[in-house]
């Protein structure tokens, strides 16, 4: 067959998948399906398998994939930040979408029904990536650039094991035709992430650096337990949190020096953390305006990510400076005079920084709710609460909310960690499946001035949002294509 | 004086966790807190022993020994240490009936061999009577909420276990050894013969976590009666407030085995805890 009949059949493919893609969309927005950020994509790929890469390749800028356990989304909303104050116009999955068809639905709002993408010469695609979905959006994007913030145990069910994602992973680097060009960048501190730019001179690696921060020992459940060089036994000299740190094993590997470092860590409640950036180009001190240590790591991947695009230091810094967070993750509310921060944790290491985070503003007496979800999106398994450190929260708790699908599993959990038992007898305890139910309850509990840490899972935290937007005591998170995502649970 | 204070007393219950730091994989920690906690609410003196790389396991050093299941490599890490150190000391512990839990991938390391489908078998220690075979990665993993009836349960005691399971390998237990249940709910060993797990003398192997014990207070109090029993010649263990834990255990019930007759009434909190 002639090159010209291919591209000319392979552009009407897409179209008409594009076309049948957007009426997907309008119909579920129509019967009141959700903002369909994932409809669409789903349409489009069964359709047409190849408008992924159709589409994705004609981004004049080319992609940038973001992907790892936690902070995928915070990291790739910081790097659009970035980029937008460098310049750049950025396709971004911003509602957190980031399975093959969230992606599709992305590019389909910048898509014409003759199959091209309608965009202009400084977009560049930032796509937010699950991990399972990394192997084919990478071998179909020809992504520039993989930003990959941590590997943790996150939905066994559903992924598997840490070590069958990075070996998944390598297969698919392997794969790649010679001309795919390809940067890695990866976290120093994660013993796992960061093998996998062995033996690529290209990769950038970003890392904290501070002694003052984090523990003598991983958290209890680790993942990372054996060198990624030899197999021998991994020892810490400082864990920053989870299995992240300076490590180093008795054969002489060892953590490999960053090339972006964060350093003199200073934190500073829930309005986030102070800390000096060091680069090639010299270092800074950046406040970065949301809490715990995790999004420190996720600022300086976003800065390691702009230096390997080539961006001035100057603007990435002041997009940090400006960064308010994402929806769902230390997101603040104000109901009848209270303060609601919502935390968004969905495994061990997450949800120990969560639980670190409210204690580490220092008093005791704090007013908590944990919600525990087991949709599809949560995991169906909620064996992780064991893994957890809910022990974190013995003595420090006043009123105690337990609720979310699977309340019964999570209120023998914080039973077990002598949390129920160390509440004063002026304090409350309570259980309830009803989250909406359980929210009002907790809010009218905690003193007018006072603040409420709820502390969610993934659909959890879609289901207060989406409540309290209802009830008008938040405002709608809308996305690029005015989507409401509030109403979406994606997968 | 009872019973209780006279074990109390003198006795300190050994709990050996095999590998603790490496087998970690499904929150098997909650094991252990659930088998900790539940004895120091009796006052009974516990110690949980970590029982790493290089240690060996004593003959009548441990009143209970808990393994649990851990990423590929790190198993494959400690496969040399399991046959030369710890193999005879938890042969000679099962045989001389020391209550042992041993749960996904460290159940399938006591059988006879697991056959991976591409490569060589891998042997197993040969201590519980069975093998697994992993069909390959084509055919569907074996995952999601698993109810069991408990064959071995003690009189009067509910026969309910609930838990979860996520496993590829299918494992087929021989004529000479017994399934812990009968699936009422889930895949078990196979997905085939409606079994799940195997029970040799006071020795558990199960797929199940979740973690297990947590949502089964009346499994765990078995394995904390053998073990007691054990150090102190007899036990009667007292009664714990355990609406939570049955509470947990009853959502399950409810969601995959509703006809089942239901384990407690619905529950309140414990007081002193709930207002």
């Amino acid at each position: 067959m002639d090159g010209l009949a291919s591209v000319s059949s392979r552009k009407w493919r897409t179209g008409l998948a594009v076309a049948m893609g957007r009426m997907a969309g309008w119909v579920s927005r129509a019967v009141g399906r959700g903002g369909g950020t994932a409809l669409p994509g789903l349409v489009v790929d069964r359709l047409d398998p190849g408008a992924l890469a159709h589409l994705s390749r004609q981004l004049p800028g080319g992609v940038v994939m973001v992907t790892g356990t936690n902070g995928k989304t915070t990291t790739s909303h910081l790097i659009r930040a970035m980029l937008e104050a460098s310049g750049w116009v950025p396709i971004h999955n911003a509602s957190g979408s980031n399975l093959t068809r969230g992606i599709l639905a992305t590019l389909l709002r910048h898509a014409s029904v003759t199959g091209s993408l309608d965009v202009p010469e400084n977009a560049i695609g930032v796509f937010e990536t699950d991990e399972a979905a990394v192997p084919r959006v990478l071998r179909d994007s020809r992504a520039r650039l993989l930003v990959v913030t941590n590997l943790f145990r996150d939905q066994l069910d559903r992924y598997g094991e840490v070590n069958a994602i990075a070996q998944q992973w390598r297969d698919a680097f392997a794969a790649l035709p010679g001309s795919h060009d390809l940067r890695l960048v990866l976290n120093a501190d994660d013993p796992t992430v960061s093998a996998l730019g062995r033996g690529l001179a290209t990769t950038i690696r970003f890392g904290i650096d501070d002694p003052e921060i984090g523990r003598d020992a991983p958290d209890h459940a680790s993942d990372a337990n054996l060198c990624p060089d030899c197999g021998s036994r991994l020892q810490y000299r400082r864990v920053t949190y989870g299995h992240l740190g300076a490590y180093f094993c008795d054969k002489g590997h060892a953590r490999p020096t960053p090339d972006v470092v964060a350093d003199v860590l200073e934190t500073n409640g829930w309005d986030g953390t102070a800390f000096t950036l060091k680069t090639s180009g010299g270092a800074r001190r950046i406040s970065l305006p949301v809490p715990g240590t995790y999004n420190v790591y996720n600022a300086i991947a976003g800065v390691a990510a702009c230096a390997a695009l080539g961006c001035d230091l100057e603007p990435v810094a002041s997009a940090i400076a400006n960064f308010h967070g994402v929806f769902g993750r230390f997101e603040r509310f104000t109901i009848d005079g209270r303060r609601l921060v919502m935390v968004l944790a969905k495994n061990p290491v997450g949800m120990n920084e969560a639980l670190r985070t409210v204690v580490g503003r220092g008093g005791s007496g704090h007013y908590v709710l944990v919600a525990l979800n087991d949709h599809d999106a949560d995991g169906r398994d909620v064996s992780w609460i064991w893994d957890a450190d809910f022990e974190i929260l013995a003595g420090q708790v006043t009123q105690l909310t337990i609720s979310g699908h699977r309340a019964d599993d999570l209120a023998v959990r914080l039973k077990y960690a002598g949390v129920i038992g160390s509440i004063p007898s002026s304090g409350t305890a309570t259980v309830s499946a009803d989250l909406t139910g359980a929210l009002d309850g907790a809010v009218a509990g905690t003193p007018v001035g006072g603040t409420l840490v709820a502390i969610v899972t993934y659909t959890s935290m879609l289901e207060i949002r989406s409540s309290l937007v209802r009830r008008g005591h938040a405002k709608a998170y809308w996305d690029d294509a005015g989507v409401n995502t509030t109403a979406v649970v994606p997968r | 004086m009872t019973l209780r204070s006279t074990a109390s007393a003198r006795a300190k219950v050994r709990i050996g966790h095999l590998y603790g730091d490496l087998l970690n994989l499904y929150a098997d920690r909650g094991n252990i807190l659930v088998l900790t906690r539940r004895c120091e609410w009796r006052h009974i003196a516990v110690e949980v022993v970590s029982i790493g790389m290089g240690d060996r396991i004593g003959s009548g050093e441990f009143d209970l020994l808990f393994m649990g299941g851990g990423q590929d490599g790190d198993q494959q890490f400690l496969g040399d240490d399991l046959f030369r150190v710890k193999a005879d000391g938890l042969r000679g512990a099962v045989n001389d009936g020391v209550p042992v839990l041993a749960v996904c991938g460290s159940y399938q390391l006591l059988g006879h061999y697991y056959d991976p489908g591409t490569g060589p078998r891998l042997a197993g220690l040969g201590i519980f009577d069975m093998h697994t075979v992993h069909p390959g990665r084509s055919v569907r993993r074996c995952i999601g909420d698993v109810v069991v009836d408990w064959i071995g349960a003690p009189f009067r005691s509910p026969r309910s276990v609930v838990g979860f399971e996520n496993h590829g390998g299918r494992t087929f237990i021989g004529s000479g050894a017994r399934a812990f249940g009968r699936v009422v709910s889930g895949n078990g060993n196979n997905g085939e013969d409606g079994t799940e797990g195997v029970v040799q003398a006071n020795a558990i192997g199960t797929y199940l976590h979740g973690s297990l014990l947590p949502k089964n207070p009346h499994l765990a109090d078995y394995l904390i009666g053998k073990a007691v029993t054990r150090r102190t010649g007899s036990a009667r263990l007292e009664p714990l407030d355990d609406h939570l834990e049955w509470q947990a255990h009853q959502t399950i019930l409810d969601r995959h085995a509703s006809h089942l007759a239901p384990v407690a009434g619905r529950v309140k909190l414990p007081r002193g805890s709930a207002r």
